[in-house]
């Protein structure tokens, strides 16, 4: 055990992260740092010349600006360098562990690393260990930089509260709405909250900031939180994805709203929704496929688009808050595996189709690029 | 450098003139767009390789603190880019005025 985390959820996870592709990209930011060092090399040079020929007030407060400006390009190269090199040093603790995997993974299929031999389990443990601790340090190097970048600090959204059956609703009243805590683990009614303060008085600024727990169970600032609530890794130890706790169930109105436990579940709510209508999703697929406006979609393209939905649902962790047509959406993003394209799954937040599959499609780099700054920005 | 400000009556430029190398001025910011255009090709370039990493850690804590510490430093990294620009287009716009200034002075 590493935390809250088993040993064999980390071993599924060494076995899943790719350090190839994880050096490729640190490649990548290494030659993006080098352009930017150039780039304000090349910049100084142009300023302290402009420095001496544009003597007035404007000069002045150009060569002002333009020292922030490269300021601005130094801490950027920086980055790229720190995330390049943080990359790379887990890449290598990735590697190193997928040696010893293949020897380790004798379980069933449904769990490859379960065992009862105490050997094996050492093994294990030990393996879990340095890997989990390689990505606390990148964690916190990441939080703690990405906390340096200016811009107020996000508070992330919450699940809206389960509804109850009538007649749990007539017995126990309204079910508990979710809330990040204090620092001291009391609930939280800052922003979002049905309790809130206005923003600055004396109360607000007793509540603190909100707070949550890590994948380990330790209480963060929310920013970094990947649960409210110390109940929620365990909610969710049966298997799903994150995204679950946001849909409604298909037949609204009927059992309890929101909350779907299974991927069966979730399906069932993704394709019972309005935004699964054929005339909608179907040019959802065309989009996907690249298929001509109006051409019929082959039954295995339906398919495939299914069990993609169906995958990032399974998948998710992390659920972003994105918009689509200026409605806000809970979204899910997934990459396809075998073809290595990426599909948005898109969830109403609010209005009549609250908690309903709203749409899904391939977005491109530069847009989850837009979706990852929104959500990371306060 | 600025010149010493006449006190009127004698040759010279008139009371307020600044010293300025307009065609420098001109050709730095030609240098500061292009820089600005280097910077948005290494900008939109890293940026499939950024989004990859997101494919190739399965979703954790490791995954949303890399996200956040992207998402934060990718929005400085296009400010920064359109900042250069920006520069550019103020050298160069005044670079521009001043040179209608002078010849007006001129005519």
């Amino acid at each position: 055990m590493s935390g809250g985390l088993t040993s064999e959820q980390i071993m599924l996870r060494i076995e899943r992260t790719d350090h190839e592709a994880l050096r490729a990209s640190a490649k990548a930011f290494d030659t993006a740092a080098e352009a930017f060092a150039n780039v304000r090399g090349r910049m100084n040079g142009v300023i302290l010349d402009a420095h001496q020929m544009w003597d007035s007030t404007a000069g002045r407060s150009f060569g002002i600006h333009s020292q922030e400006v490269l300021r601005g390009l130094g801490d950027v190269g920086y980055t790229l360098g720190f995330l390049g090199r943080n990359l790379r040093e887990h890449a290598k603790i990735v590697e190193d562990a997928k040696v010893a995997l293949p020897s380790l993974r004798k379980g069933p299929p449904e769990a490859p690393y379960r065992t009862t031999d105490i050997a094996l389990a050492t093994v294990m443990e030990r393996l879990a260990e340095v890997f989990h601790d390689s990505e606390i340090k990148v964690k916190k190097a990441f939080f703690s930089w990405g906390a340096q970048a200016p811009g107020k600090l996000p508070i992330p959204g919450l699940p809206p509260p389960e509804k109850q059956s009538w007649w749990e609703g007539l017995l126990f009243g309204p079910g508990p709405a979710p809330t990040w805590v204090t620092k001291d683990g009391d609930p939280w009614h800052g922003p979002g909250s049905a309790l809130q303060y206005a923003p600055g008085s004396k109360a607000a600024q007793e509540l603190g900031e909100p707070y949550g727990y890590d994948e380990d169970g330790n209480l963060v600032p929310a920013w970094q939180a990947a649960y409210p609530d110390e109940y929620y890794p365990f909610q969710e130890s049966g298997g799903g994805g994150a995204i679950f706790r946001w849909i409604a169930r298909a037949g609204r109105g009927g059992r309890a709203a929101r909350g779907v436990q299974n991927a069966d579940e979730f399906m069932e709510a993704v394709t019972g929704s309005h935004g699964w209508r054929p005339g909608h999703i179907e040019r959802h697929i065309r989009e996907y496929y690249h298929l001509p406006p109006g051409a019929d979609v082959p039954p295995w393209m339906r398919t495939e688009f299914t069990n993609l939905v169906r995958a990032a649902g399974e998948n998710s962790g992390k659920v972003f808050r994105w918009s689509t047509g200026g409605q806000p959406t809970n979204t899910i993003i997934y990459r396809d595996p075998n073809t290595k394209k990426w599909i948005a799954v898109q969830f109403h937040q609010e209005g009549q189709y609250a908690g309903e599959f709203a749409t899904a499609f391939e977005p491109t780099p530069a847009q989850l690029n837009a979706m990852l700054r929104q959500n990371a920005l306060g | 450098m600025g010149r010493p400000e006449p006190d009127g009556g004698q040759d010279g430029p008139p009371a307020g003139y600044i010293d300025v190398d307009v065609d420098s001025l001109a050709e730095a910011a030609e240098v500061l767009a292009t820089l600005a255009a280097d910077l948005k090709t290494a900008t939109d370039q890293v940026i499939p390789p950024a989004i990859d990493v997101l494919a190739a850690i399965p979703q954790s804590d490791l995954y949303s603190a890399y996200a956040f510490c992207w998402g934060r430093w990718s929005n400085v990294l296009e400010s920064a880019t359109l900042a250069v620009d920006a520069c550019a287009r103020v050298a160069r716009d005044a670079a521009a005025g001043y040179r209608r200034t002078d010849r007006r002075l001129g005519e």
